[in-house]
């Protein structure tokens, strides 16, 4: 077995205080992974979307906003950000292979439009209440013949490196435990993010739970 | 800045508490502008956090104080006492994490709450009731678990709704059975000429064990017996113990499910040959359970799950296998503990009834002393993973000294109950790190008078010392020894 030279012990210095390991994620200066899953309430405090233009356009009846994307590209995020801003709201979340009643309330927001049946969406699209779609498939045509005024938003395009950076420094920031230095994500990791794996923020967050996983101490990623 | 700043300071800095024990400690509160207060809450409760969906255990609450004004520049000091839950315990994992929380709020009128949460540590303590003992049947903690969730009133109305979805989906399977009904026909008759054809050759596979419940560092036994139809080769007979975190989060089209393996080893029972028809194959197993604080849980959308998968593997043909799932739990839960009186019906190794045949007897290890840990580590790395040899190179090695010099990874105080601890050791150090000169993780448990120094190592020095082996720990792959 090879011997390698031993390192040369360091006298300890007098007013260096080591923090021990015993409660989570301590030695990241964090209280959890910042890449976890989320609570509900935790997932509206970290929605970093620009909502303001949807929020104003809301008060007309008869607007209808969709959200169109892929899964993870952050639909749910923006119908939570402003179904927070509305105390009178009515959201709904419709599960694959379900039916869901439409919420009562101003604005109405379903998330996974495509799943309401037909009958729901005529209803719905021929209403004059303020609606707010999460959804896989454009439905303008269908709003507009309806009656709606349409504003259709790609949330792919929503999501640019700097908004991203500043999103997950932010969940870091969230989960702080203490005074002193946190981890972060570096811009340039934001970047390479980006490019492997897309405006996709749900793998980016996967990725990066593995990531911190490793970490032994809070550094710049 | 917040209408009020929280403190919550615990009477032990380590936080660490046995499952039953007295929590205390205080919650200072300073005020930072005037507010109507509502009272001040505290709650305590568990609660997951990691890949998985949050889940949180019933939250038990305690008034501090009553509805009042406060005043900018109050401080308020309210000292706190409850006695911590039993189960599920402190975990920490890779895509699991479950921790208890003490949560004050204060609760202020038209605005947002200032809240705080500190985490404390329960290790295992008082036996919960509902392990009563029997090792024979999976504890069902999920009554226990929903009875602390949220229910009563909502879980009625859920439950009707379920039944009426179901009733609906039934009238609508009905309508559809003209076409279901001749695919789930074909299913079943692959199921069934499967399992004959299993059954052709192997013949009535008669897999048992005594105990379903077991705790770390255990050797669990169990017995497979068949008697060939046929004779016919097989690849091997293996035993596997697969250890693993489920986590899922999302729902719906949005549910992710990521699984890691805390522990996953093979163990062969019979390598590749030929069995003979008519004659008895007859296997005494004894399965040793690695150390691990990776006790069973079901809560949610996040889960330890422990399995064992015993197979024959028959070449270009379908195995037989069956997988037992096992529960583990700390042993202190099946021996009884000091504030327990009521002892388990097992106490010491787990018996059987037939002569057992560890995999210990398939193999030999020279039992000479090893001179240096630099023998001692390289006797580990020749050993056999399977089966006991490495406990025997330990074994080998009990009681002698070794200098050793450890790189140091991380310090931590000892846990009081940590396994292999003496008392000695119970006031000291836990260094984890690897023996310099080796790539060999060690555990290395300090005796007190060393704190000091301890506390003031940094990642990368070096602590060298005087110690024990005291165990393998096979989990980490790791030494566990205690320093003289």
């Amino acid at each position: 077995m090879p011997h390698s030279p031993l390192p040369s012990k360091r006298q300890p210095s007098s007013g260096e205080q080591v923090q021990h390991p015993r409660l989570p994620y301590a030695h990241l200066n964090l209280r959890r992974n910042p890449f976890g899953a989320l609570t509900i309430d935790d997932w509206v405090i970290l929605a970093d979307v620009d909502i303001e233009d949807a929020v104003a356009a809301l008060s007309q009846s008869r607007t209808a906003i969709q959200y169109v994307g892929e899964k993870g590209y952050g639909k749910t995020t923006h119908l939570l950000a402003i179904n927070s801003q509305f105390p009178n709201a009515g959201y709904v979340h419709i599960p694959e292979g379900q039916r869901s009643k439409v919420p009562a309330g101003s604005p109405i927001l379903i998330d996974e439009a495509q799943r309401l049946t037909v009958w729901q969406r005529w209803r719905l699209f021929h209403s004059s209440i303020p609606l707010v779609l999460g959804t896989h498939r454009d439905f303008r045509t269908e709003l507009v013949r309806a009656g709606r005024q349409v504003t259709t938003i790609e949330v792919a395009h929503q999501t640019d490196a700097v908004r991203l950076h500043r999103l997950l420094n932010a969940r870091i920031a969230t989960v702080r435990r203490g005074p002193g230095t946190l981890p972060s994500v570096s811009p340039a990791t934001t970047n390479a993010l980006l490019n492997r794996l897309g405006p996709n923020v749900r793998a980016i967050i996967h990725a990066l739970y593995s990531e911190f996983q490793t970490l032994s101490e809070p550094t710049e990623i | 800045m917040s209408k009020c700043d929280i403190d919550i300071n615990f009477d032990r800095p380590d936080r660490t508490y046995l499952g039953g024990e007295t929590v205390s400690g205080e919650v200072f509160v300073r005020v930072n502008q005037d507010i109507n207060c509502n009272g001040i809450i505290l709650s305590h409760y568990w609660g997951t956090h990691g890949r998985g969906n949050v889940t949180t255990g019933t939250k038990h609450t305690i008034q501090l104080c009553e509805s009042q004004p406060l005043q900018a520049g109050e401080e308020l000091r309210l000292p706190f006492e409850f006695v911590s839950e039993l189960w599920p315990l402190t975990y920490r994992g890779n895509f699991i994490n479950l921790d208890h929380y003490v949560h004050v709020g204060v609760d202020v009128p038209w605005a947002i709450d200032p809240k705080h949460a500190e985490e404390f540590i329960v290790i295992a303590g008082q036996r919960p009731p509902q392990f009563t003992g029997c090792r024979s049947d999976l504890i069902d903690l999920k009554k226990q678990n929903a009875k602390d969730s949220k229910s009563g009133g909502i879980g009625l109305v859920l439950k009707l709704g379920l039944g009426v979805l179901m009733l609906s989906l039934l009238a609508a399977l009905g309508m559809l059975a003209i076409f279901l009904v001749p695919i789930a026909i074909c299913f079943g008759l692959i199921y069934w000429f499967r399992k004959k054809a299993i059954s052709g050759r192997v013949g009535n596979v008669d897999f048992t064990t005594p105990v379903i419940v077991v705790s770390p560092g255990e050797d669990w036994p169990c017995v497979l017996e068949f008697t060939p139809r046929k004779t016919f080769r097989i690849n091997e007979i293996s035993a596997q113990l697969l250890v693993q975190e489920i986590a899922t989060s999302g729902s719906g089209t949005n549910k992710t499910t990521c699984r890691t393996a805390l522990f996953d080893e093979k163990q062969i029972v019979l390598p590749a040959g030929q069995l003979t028809a008519g004659e008895l194959v007859s296997e005494h197993l004894q399965i040793p359970l690695p150390d691990s604080d990776a006790w069973s849980l079901d809560v949610s959308d996040n889960k330890i799950k422990w399995t064992i998968d015993v197979r024959i593997d028959i070449p270009r043909f379908p195995d037989w296998s069956q997988k037992t799932t096992l529960q583990m739990i700390p042993a202190s839960f099946l021996q009884g503990s000091a504030t327990n009186t009521a002892p388990s019906d097992s106490s010491g190794p787990i018996s059987f009834d037939k002569a057992s045949n560890t995999f210990a007897d398939h193999a030999t290890i020279e039992e000479t002393a090893p001179a240096t840990v630099f023998e001692l580590v390289s006797a580990i790395n020749n050993a056999d993973r399977y089966g006991n040899e490495r406990t025997q190179v330990i074994s080998a090695a009990g009681g002698q000294t070794f200098g050793i010099a450890v790189i140091v990874d991380r310090t931590s105080t000892t846990l009081e109950f940590a396994e292999s601890v003496r008392p000695e050791h119970q006031q000291g150090r836990t260094i984890l790190g690897k023996l310099a000169g080796t790539d060999q993780d060690v555990q290395l448990f300090t005796r007190q008078h060393n704190n000091a120094a301890i506390d003031a190592i940094a990642r990368d020095e070096v602590w060298e010392s005087q110690a024990t082996v005291a165990k393998w720990d096979s989990l980490y792959n790791r030494l566990v020894m205690l320093e003289v």
